[in-house]
Protein backbone atom coordinates (compact mmCIF):
# COMPACT_ATOMS: atom_id res chain seq x y z
CA UNK A 1 0.00 0.00 0.00
CA UNK A 2 3.23 2.49 0.50
CA UNK A 3 3.82 2.32 -2.96
CA UNK A 4 0.35 3.06 -4.31
CA UNK A 5 0.35 5.91 -1.61
CA UNK A 6 3.43 7.11 -2.86
CA UNK A 7 2.57 6.92 -6.47
CA UNK A 8 -0.64 8.79 -5.97
CA UNK A 9 0.85 11.73 -3.88
CA UNK A 10 2.83 12.43 -7.22
CA UNK A 11 -0.73 13.24 -8.53
CA UNK A 12 -2.33 16.30 -8.59
CA UNK A 13 -5.96 16.30 -6.34
CA UNK A 14 -8.11 15.99 -9.83
CA UNK A 15 -5.82 13.55 -11.03
CA UNK A 16 -5.98 11.38 -7.49
CA UNK A 17 -9.67 11.31 -7.51
CA UNK A 18 -10.04 10.23 -11.07
CA UNK A 19 -8.34 6.96 -9.86
CA UNK A 20 -10.24 6.79 -6.68
CA UNK A 21 -13.37 7.00 -8.99
CA UNK A 22 -12.50 3.94 -10.29
CA UNK A 23 -14.58 0.95 -8.73
CA UNK A 24 -13.45 -2.22 -10.87
CA UNK A 25 -10.88 -3.91 -8.48
CA UNK A 26 -9.93 -5.96 -11.42
CA UNK A 27 -8.56 -2.65 -12.93
CA UNK A 28 -4.77 -2.45 -12.62
CA UNK A 29 -5.18 1.67 -11.51
CA UNK A 30 -8.13 0.63 -9.40
CA UNK A 31 -6.77 2.21 -5.65
CA UNK A 32 -7.40 -0.06 -2.84
CA UNK A 33 -9.89 1.15 -0.08
CA UNK A 34 -7.11 1.51 2.43
CA UNK A 35 -5.57 4.05 0.28
CA UNK A 36 -9.04 5.96 0.42
CA UNK A 37 -8.86 5.99 3.64
CA UNK A 38 -5.30 6.82 4.38
CA UNK A 39 -5.78 10.35 1.95
CA UNK A 40 -9.08 10.99 3.65
CA UNK A 41 -7.61 10.98 6.93
CA UNK A 42 -4.79 13.54 4.85
CA UNK A 43 -7.32 16.05 4.33
CA UNK A 44 -7.97 17.07 7.94
CA UNK A 45 -4.39 18.28 7.45
CA UNK A 46 -4.73 20.47 4.78
CA UNK A 47 -8.26 21.83 5.38
CA UNK A 48 -9.53 21.62 2.07
CA UNK A 49 -13.50 20.85 2.57
CA UNK A 50 -13.76 20.04 -1.21
CA UNK A 51 -11.45 17.38 -1.22
CA UNK A 52 -12.86 16.01 2.34
CA UNK A 53 -16.00 15.83 0.73
CA UNK A 54 -15.16 13.92 -2.80
CA UNK A 55 -12.60 11.61 -0.79
CA UNK A 56 -15.95 10.95 1.61
CA UNK A 57 -18.22 9.61 -0.99
CA UNK A 58 -15.85 8.16 -2.65
CA UNK A 59 -14.97 5.81 0.95
CA UNK A 60 -18.43 5.79 1.49
CA UNK A 61 -19.20 4.34 -1.66
CA UNK A 62 -16.83 1.44 -1.01
CA UNK A 63 -17.97 1.07 2.16
CA UNK A 64 -21.83 0.09 1.04
CA UNK A 65 -20.61 -2.47 -1.32
CA UNK A 66 -21.30 -5.42 0.92
CA UNK A 67 -24.54 -4.04 1.74
CA UNK A 68 -27.28 -5.91 -0.32
CA UNK A 69 -30.20 -3.65 -1.29
CA UNK A 70 -32.97 -3.65 0.46
CA UNK A 71 -35.16 -3.44 -2.38
CA UNK A 72 -35.77 -5.91 -4.21
CA UNK A 73 -37.97 -6.58 -7.83
CA UNK A 74 -40.89 -9.42 -7.17
CA UNK A 75 -43.26 -9.81 -10.28
CA UNK A 76 -43.25 -6.11 -10.72
CA UNK A 77 -43.66 -4.87 -7.58
CA UNK A 78 -40.79 -3.42 -5.47
CA UNK A 79 -40.52 -4.84 -1.83
CA UNK A 80 -38.40 -3.41 0.45
CA UNK A 81 -36.67 -5.10 3.61
CA UNK A 82 -36.09 -2.72 6.05
CA UNK A 83 -33.97 -5.20 8.18
CA UNK A 84 -31.57 -4.35 5.27
CA UNK A 85 -31.24 -0.98 5.43
CA UNK A 86 -31.06 -1.08 9.19
CA UNK A 87 -28.03 -2.91 9.10
CA UNK A 88 -26.28 -0.38 6.99
CA UNK A 89 -27.48 2.93 9.00
CA UNK A 90 -26.33 0.68 11.95
CA UNK A 91 -22.94 -0.13 10.32
CA UNK A 92 -22.22 3.27 9.37
CA UNK A 93 -23.30 5.03 12.32
CA UNK A 94 -19.60 4.19 14.22
CA UNK A 95 -17.78 4.06 11.22
CA UNK A 96 -19.00 7.74 10.73
CA UNK A 97 -17.94 8.34 14.72
CA UNK A 98 -14.89 6.98 14.08
CA UNK A 99 -14.33 9.77 10.98
CA UNK A 100 -15.28 12.59 13.07
CA UNK A 101 -12.94 11.52 16.14
CA UNK A 102 -10.69 10.79 13.81
CA UNK A 103 -10.54 14.44 12.43
CA UNK A 104 -11.18 16.20 15.97
CA UNK A 105 -8.63 14.26 17.66
CA UNK A 106 -6.37 11.79 15.64
CA UNK A 107 -8.33 9.12 16.74
CA UNK A 108 -6.65 6.01 16.30
CA UNK A 109 -10.09 3.64 16.41
CA UNK A 110 -9.80 4.27 12.15
CA UNK A 111 -6.31 2.49 11.40
CA UNK A 112 -8.46 -0.66 11.42
CA UNK A 113 -10.16 0.39 7.64
CA UNK A 114 -6.48 1.80 6.61
CA UNK A 115 -5.08 -1.58 7.21
CA UNK A 116 -8.21 -4.13 5.93
CA UNK A 117 -10.63 -1.95 4.82
CA UNK A 118 -12.92 -5.27 4.12
CA UNK A 119 -12.12 -6.98 7.76
CA UNK A 120 -13.43 -3.56 9.17
CA UNK A 121 -16.32 -3.30 7.25
CA UNK A 122 -16.94 -7.08 7.89
CA UNK A 123 -16.69 -6.44 11.11
CA UNK A 124 -18.80 -3.97 11.53
CA UNK A 125 -21.80 -5.71 9.55
CA UNK A 126 -21.57 -8.65 12.06
CA UNK A 127 -21.77 -6.47 14.70
CA UNK A 128 -25.07 -4.27 13.44
CA UNK A 129 -26.64 -7.43 12.00
CA UNK A 130 -26.41 -9.10 15.32
CA UNK A 131 -28.26 -5.99 16.73
CA UNK A 132 -30.84 -5.88 14.31
CA UNK A 133 -31.51 -9.61 14.36
CA UNK A 134 -31.52 -9.99 17.95
CA UNK A 135 -34.20 -6.74 18.02
CA UNK A 136 -36.56 -8.44 15.10
CA UNK A 137 -35.79 -12.08 16.35
CA UNK A 138 -36.91 -12.44 13.05
CA UNK A 139 -37.03 -16.41 11.02
CA UNK A 140 -37.54 -15.04 7.27
CA UNK A 141 -34.72 -15.00 4.96
CA UNK A 142 -33.55 -11.81 4.10
CA UNK A 143 -33.93 -11.09 0.41
CA UNK A 144 -31.83 -12.82 -1.82
CA UNK A 145 -31.10 -11.14 -5.52
CA UNK A 146 -29.45 -12.71 -7.80
CA UNK A 147 -27.02 -10.04 -9.21
CA UNK A 148 -26.27 -10.89 -12.74
CA UNK A 149 -28.92 -13.90 -13.28
CA UNK A 150 -26.26 -15.95 -14.56
CA UNK A 151 -27.06 -19.82 -14.47
CA UNK A 152 -25.49 -21.99 -12.04
CA UNK A 153 -22.14 -23.57 -13.49
CA UNK A 154 -22.57 -27.63 -13.33
CA UNK A 155 -20.15 -28.15 -10.68
CA UNK A 156 -22.30 -26.15 -8.30
CA UNK A 157 -25.58 -28.44 -9.50
CA UNK A 158 -23.86 -31.50 -8.74
CA UNK A 159 -22.37 -30.00 -5.31
CA UNK A 160 -25.95 -29.11 -4.30
CA UNK A 161 -27.27 -32.48 -4.88
CA UNK A 162 -24.22 -33.87 -3.46
CA UNK A 163 -26.11 -31.65 -0.57
CA UNK A 164 -22.57 -30.43 0.68
CA UNK A 165 -22.08 -27.03 1.09
CA UNK A 166 -18.64 -27.17 1.78
CA UNK A 167 -18.32 -28.58 -2.04
CA UNK A 168 -20.00 -25.78 -3.11
CA UNK A 169 -17.23 -23.84 -4.87
CA UNK A 170 -14.79 -26.22 -6.33
CA UNK A 171 -16.31 -25.76 -9.81
CA UNK A 172 -14.41 -24.39 -12.44
CA UNK A 173 -15.16 -20.58 -11.76
CA UNK A 174 -14.58 -21.10 -8.22
CA UNK A 175 -14.41 -16.90 -7.33
CA UNK A 176 -18.16 -16.56 -9.31
CA UNK A 177 -19.58 -20.00 -7.95
CA UNK A 178 -18.36 -18.96 -4.12
CA UNK A 179 -19.77 -15.45 -4.60
CA UNK A 180 -23.06 -16.85 -5.53
CA UNK A 181 -23.09 -19.32 -2.67
CA UNK A 182 -22.15 -16.77 -0.26
CA UNK A 183 -24.89 -14.41 -1.13
CA UNK A 184 -27.06 -17.32 -0.79
CA UNK A 185 -25.93 -18.00 2.65
CA UNK A 186 -25.97 -14.00 3.68
CA UNK A 187 -29.64 -13.87 2.87
CA UNK A 188 -30.04 -17.05 5.57
CA UNK A 189 -31.92 -17.19 8.51
CA UNK A 190 -29.34 -16.66 11.41
CA UNK A 191 -29.14 -20.51 12.58
CA UNK A 192 -29.07 -21.73 9.17
CA UNK A 193 -26.32 -19.38 7.89
CA UNK A 194 -24.41 -20.19 11.29
CA UNK A 195 -24.40 -24.05 10.06
CA UNK A 196 -23.77 -23.36 6.59
CA UNK A 197 -20.66 -20.99 7.60
CA UNK A 198 -19.37 -23.91 9.51
CA UNK A 199 -19.74 -26.13 6.43
CA UNK A 200 -18.23 -23.86 4.00
CA UNK A 201 -15.26 -24.09 7.24
CA UNK A 202 -15.57 -27.65 6.58
CA UNK A 203 -16.14 -28.29 9.85
CA UNK A 204 -18.24 -32.05 11.50
CA UNK A 205 -21.37 -32.16 12.90
CA UNK A 206 -19.72 -34.10 15.62
CA UNK A 207 -17.36 -35.14 17.39
CA UNK A 208 -16.17 -38.21 20.05
CA UNK A 209 -13.35 -35.79 21.10
CA UNK A 210 -14.01 -32.79 23.37
CA UNK A 211 -11.15 -31.12 22.64
CA UNK A 212 -12.14 -30.82 18.38
CA UNK A 213 -14.33 -28.54 17.29
CA UNK A 214 -18.01 -29.99 15.98
CA UNK A 215 -20.95 -27.88 14.90
CA UNK A 216 -23.26 -29.09 17.19
CA UNK A 217 -20.60 -28.23 20.31
CA UNK A 218 -20.36 -24.61 18.99
CA UNK A 219 -23.77 -24.12 18.69
CA UNK A 220 -24.58 -26.27 21.98
CA UNK A 221 -27.62 -28.39 19.53
CA UNK A 222 -27.29 -32.05 18.76
CA UNK A 223 -25.90 -33.55 16.35
CA UNK A 224 -29.43 -34.52 14.53
CA UNK A 225 -30.25 -30.70 14.74
CA UNK A 226 -26.76 -29.45 13.29
CA UNK A 227 -27.65 -32.12 10.53
CA UNK A 228 -31.33 -31.26 9.63
CA UNK A 229 -30.36 -27.01 9.85
CA UNK A 230 -27.66 -28.27 7.56
CA UNK A 231 -30.08 -29.65 5.35
CA UNK A 232 -32.28 -27.24 5.25
CA UNK A 233 -29.71 -24.77 4.63
CA UNK A 234 -28.90 -26.26 1.36
CA UNK A 235 -32.36 -26.48 0.47
CA UNK A 236 -32.64 -22.77 0.45
CA UNK A 237 -29.43 -22.10 -1.39
CA UNK A 238 -30.88 -24.37 -3.62
CA UNK A 239 -33.77 -22.54 -4.00
CA UNK A 240 -32.08 -18.93 -3.88
CA UNK A 241 -29.27 -20.25 -6.74
CA UNK A 242 -32.64 -21.41 -8.69
CA UNK A 243 -31.68 -24.96 -8.65
CA UNK A 244 -34.88 -25.81 -6.71
CA UNK A 245 -38.72 -24.53 -6.92
CA UNK A 246 -39.84 -23.13 -3.53
CA UNK A 247 -41.90 -25.39 -1.42
CA UNK B 1 -5.07 -17.68 26.51
CA UNK B 2 -8.70 -18.75 27.40
CA UNK B 3 -12.29 -17.13 26.63
CA UNK B 4 -12.19 -15.79 30.42
CA UNK B 5 -9.14 -13.77 30.05
CA UNK B 6 -9.96 -11.92 26.75
CA UNK B 7 -13.41 -9.75 25.87
CA UNK B 8 -15.28 -11.20 22.74
CA UNK B 9 -14.39 -7.44 21.19
CA UNK B 10 -10.73 -8.30 21.69
CA UNK B 11 -11.55 -11.45 20.82
CA UNK B 12 -13.03 -10.97 17.56
CA UNK B 13 -10.56 -8.26 16.73
CA UNK B 14 -7.39 -10.52 17.29
CA UNK B 15 -9.46 -12.88 14.85
CA UNK B 16 -10.01 -10.17 12.14
CA UNK B 17 -6.50 -9.35 11.75
CA UNK B 18 -5.66 -12.76 11.19
CA UNK B 19 -3.65 -13.42 7.95
CA UNK B 20 -6.21 -15.85 6.71
CA UNK B 21 -9.15 -15.63 9.10
CA UNK B 22 -10.93 -18.62 7.57
CA UNK B 23 -8.00 -20.79 8.45
CA UNK B 24 -8.18 -19.63 11.94
CA UNK B 25 -11.39 -20.24 12.52
CA UNK B 26 -11.25 -23.91 13.70
CA UNK B 27 -8.89 -22.59 16.23
CA UNK B 28 -9.96 -19.89 17.73
CA UNK B 29 -13.68 -21.77 18.11
CA UNK B 30 -11.41 -24.35 20.13
CA UNK B 31 -9.88 -21.58 22.19
CA UNK B 32 -12.52 -19.23 22.57
CA UNK B 33 -15.70 -21.48 22.87
CA UNK B 34 -17.99 -18.87 24.81
CA UNK B 35 -17.65 -16.38 21.28
CA UNK B 36 -18.37 -19.28 18.90
CA UNK B 37 -21.30 -17.62 17.76
CA UNK B 38 -19.94 -14.26 17.05
CA UNK B 39 -17.23 -15.78 15.21
CA UNK B 40 -19.16 -17.28 13.01
CA UNK B 41 -21.32 -14.61 12.36
CA UNK B 42 -17.85 -12.63 11.60
CA UNK B 43 -16.12 -15.64 9.34
CA UNK B 44 -19.11 -15.54 7.18
CA UNK B 45 -19.33 -11.59 7.21
CA UNK B 46 -15.44 -11.57 5.99
CA UNK B 47 -15.69 -14.58 3.14
CA UNK B 48 -18.88 -12.36 1.99
CA UNK B 49 -17.43 -8.78 2.25
CA UNK B 50 -14.40 -10.00 0.03
CA UNK B 51 -16.57 -11.51 -2.59
CA UNK B 52 -18.01 -7.89 -2.96
CA UNK B 53 -15.53 -5.36 -4.21
CA UNK B 54 -17.20 -5.40 -7.56
CA UNK B 55 -21.05 -5.23 -6.55
CA UNK B 56 -23.18 -3.05 -8.46
CA UNK B 57 -24.01 0.19 -6.54
CA UNK B 58 -27.28 0.03 -4.96
CA UNK B 59 -30.36 2.30 -6.23
CA UNK B 60 -30.16 4.59 -3.20
CA UNK B 61 -26.53 4.71 -2.74
CA UNK B 62 -26.64 8.56 -3.67
CA UNK B 63 -29.41 8.85 -1.02
CA UNK B 64 -27.90 7.24 1.45
CA UNK B 65 -24.29 8.29 0.82
CA UNK B 66 -25.83 11.95 1.28
CA UNK B 67 -27.48 11.66 4.73
CA UNK B 68 -24.35 9.59 5.65
CA UNK B 69 -22.13 13.27 5.03
CA UNK B 70 -25.23 15.43 6.92
CA UNK B 71 -24.71 13.38 9.88
CA UNK B 72 -21.01 13.61 9.85
CA UNK B 73 -21.38 17.69 9.14
CA UNK B 74 -23.87 17.97 11.93
CA UNK B 75 -21.22 15.85 14.34
CA UNK B 76 -18.05 17.84 13.34
CA UNK B 77 -20.10 21.03 13.41
CA UNK B 78 -18.22 23.22 16.80
CA UNK B 79 -20.55 22.34 19.43
CA UNK B 80 -20.66 25.48 21.85
CA UNK B 81 -19.33 25.29 25.19
CA UNK B 82 -21.56 25.94 27.94
CA UNK B 83 -21.09 26.24 31.72
CA UNK B 84 -22.93 22.95 32.59
CA UNK B 85 -20.12 20.85 30.57
CA UNK B 86 -18.08 21.57 33.40
CA UNK B 87 -18.98 19.02 35.71
CA UNK B 88 -17.29 18.02 38.38
CA UNK B 89 -15.92 14.76 36.70
CA UNK B 90 -14.42 17.14 34.09
CA UNK B 91 -12.77 19.22 37.04
CA UNK B 92 -11.71 16.69 38.42
CA UNK B 93 -10.28 15.75 34.97
CA UNK B 94 -8.66 18.79 34.68
CA UNK B 95 -7.54 18.79 38.05
CA UNK B 96 -5.48 15.43 37.28
CA UNK B 97 -3.90 17.34 34.38
CA UNK B 98 -2.85 20.25 36.42
CA UNK B 99 -1.96 18.62 39.75
CA UNK B 100 0.04 21.96 40.32
CA UNK B 101 -3.68 24.02 40.30
CA UNK B 102 -6.32 23.89 43.11
CA UNK B 103 -9.72 23.93 42.45
CA UNK B 104 -10.36 27.77 42.36
CA UNK B 105 -8.64 28.22 39.28
CA UNK B 106 -11.09 25.96 36.93
CA UNK B 107 -14.52 27.48 39.06
CA UNK B 108 -13.38 30.50 37.92
CA UNK B 109 -12.15 29.60 34.63
CA UNK B 110 -15.97 27.95 34.40
CA UNK B 111 -17.12 30.88 35.49
CA UNK B 112 -15.47 32.89 32.89
CA UNK B 113 -13.57 35.43 35.49
CA UNK B 114 -10.40 34.98 33.26
CA UNK B 115 -9.18 37.19 30.28
CA UNK B 116 -8.84 34.13 27.27
CA UNK B 117 -6.06 35.95 25.69
CA UNK B 118 -3.98 35.77 29.04
CA UNK B 119 -4.30 31.90 29.05
CA UNK B 120 -1.26 30.03 27.41
CA UNK B 121 -2.05 28.38 24.39
CA UNK B 122 -0.97 24.72 25.52
CA UNK B 123 -2.90 24.98 28.08
CA UNK B 124 -5.84 25.96 26.47
CA UNK B 125 -5.62 22.86 24.27
CA UNK B 126 -5.27 20.60 27.23
CA UNK B 127 -8.57 21.92 28.72
CA UNK B 128 -10.16 21.89 25.58
CA UNK B 129 -9.44 18.44 24.74
CA UNK B 130 -10.98 17.41 28.19
CA UNK B 131 -14.05 19.39 27.49
CA UNK B 132 -14.05 17.46 24.21
CA UNK B 133 -14.61 20.49 22.35
CA UNK B 134 -12.59 22.58 20.17
CA UNK B 135 -10.13 25.23 21.63
CA UNK B 136 -12.22 28.05 19.39
CA UNK B 137 -14.73 26.66 21.31
CA UNK B 138 -13.55 27.28 24.93
CA UNK B 139 -12.00 30.83 23.53
CA UNK B 140 -15.70 31.86 22.89
CA UNK B 141 -17.08 30.68 25.78
CA UNK B 142 -14.14 32.30 28.13
CA UNK B 143 -15.24 35.75 26.36
CA UNK B 144 -18.52 35.90 27.34
CA UNK B 145 -19.49 37.88 30.56
CA UNK B 146 -18.36 36.72 33.37
CA UNK B 147 -20.59 35.24 36.15
CA UNK B 148 -22.26 36.70 38.76
CA UNK B 149 -21.51 36.65 42.65
CA UNK B 150 -24.87 34.68 43.44
CA UNK B 151 -24.75 37.09 46.53
CA UNK B 152 -24.71 40.23 44.17
CA UNK B 153 -27.88 41.45 44.12
CA UNK B 154 -28.45 41.36 47.70
CA UNK B 155 -25.66 43.70 48.91
CA UNK B 156 -25.68 46.53 46.58
CA UNK B 157 -28.06 49.48 46.00
CA UNK B 158 -26.76 49.70 42.75
CA UNK B 159 -28.05 46.94 39.58
CA UNK B 160 -25.17 44.33 39.98
CA UNK B 161 -22.15 44.09 37.38
CA UNK B 162 -19.75 41.68 36.69
CA UNK B 163 -16.73 42.19 38.24
CA UNK B 164 -13.92 43.00 35.48
CA UNK B 165 -12.06 39.77 34.68
CA UNK B 166 -8.16 39.11 35.79
CA UNK B 167 -5.65 37.73 34.09
CA UNK B 168 -4.54 33.87 34.02
CA UNK B 169 -1.33 35.07 36.17
CA UNK B 170 -2.98 36.79 38.87
CA UNK B 171 -5.60 34.31 39.05
CA UNK B 172 -2.89 31.87 39.71
CA UNK B 173 -1.54 34.28 42.26
CA UNK B 174 -4.67 34.57 43.89
CA UNK B 175 -4.94 31.17 43.65
CA UNK B 176 -1.58 30.49 45.85
CA UNK B 177 0.49 28.82 42.89
CA UNK B 178 3.73 28.28 44.13
CA UNK B 179 6.09 31.14 41.68
CA UNK B 180 7.71 27.85 40.38
CA UNK B 181 4.37 26.33 39.23
CA UNK B 182 2.91 29.42 37.86
CA UNK B 183 6.67 30.29 35.67
CA UNK B 184 6.07 26.55 34.23
CA UNK B 185 2.73 27.01 33.66
CA UNK B 186 2.98 30.09 32.15
CA UNK B 187 5.77 29.02 29.70
CA UNK B 188 3.70 26.61 28.11
CA UNK B 189 5.38 23.45 29.71
CA UNK B 190 3.02 21.94 31.77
Amino acid sequence: MEAQIAELMELSCEAQLERFRISDPKSPSYVRPECLVYFLRETARDNYEGHFRSLFDLVMARYGKPFRPAEVQREGKTLVDTALSEIRDRATQPFLEKIVADRQFRDGRLDIYEIAFAMAVARDRSDARRAVLRKVQREEPLYFESEDGREVTPAVEKALSDATISDLTTGTDVANDRKRVLTAIDALPEKYRKVATMRMNNLPFESSDPTCVSISGALNCTPKTARARAAEAERRIRVALGLAEQS
Amino acid sequence: MTSTEWTEDAVLEAFLLESSPADALERYLQRYPDYAEALIDLAHEIAFVETRGDAPATSDEDAWIAGAWAKLNAALAPKALTANDWSPTIIQQMQSAFTALPTVVFTCLRDRKVLASTIPQTIMGRLAEILQREVDALKAFLEGPSVLARSAAYKSKTPPKAADKISFEDLLKDAGVSDADRRRLLDGSE
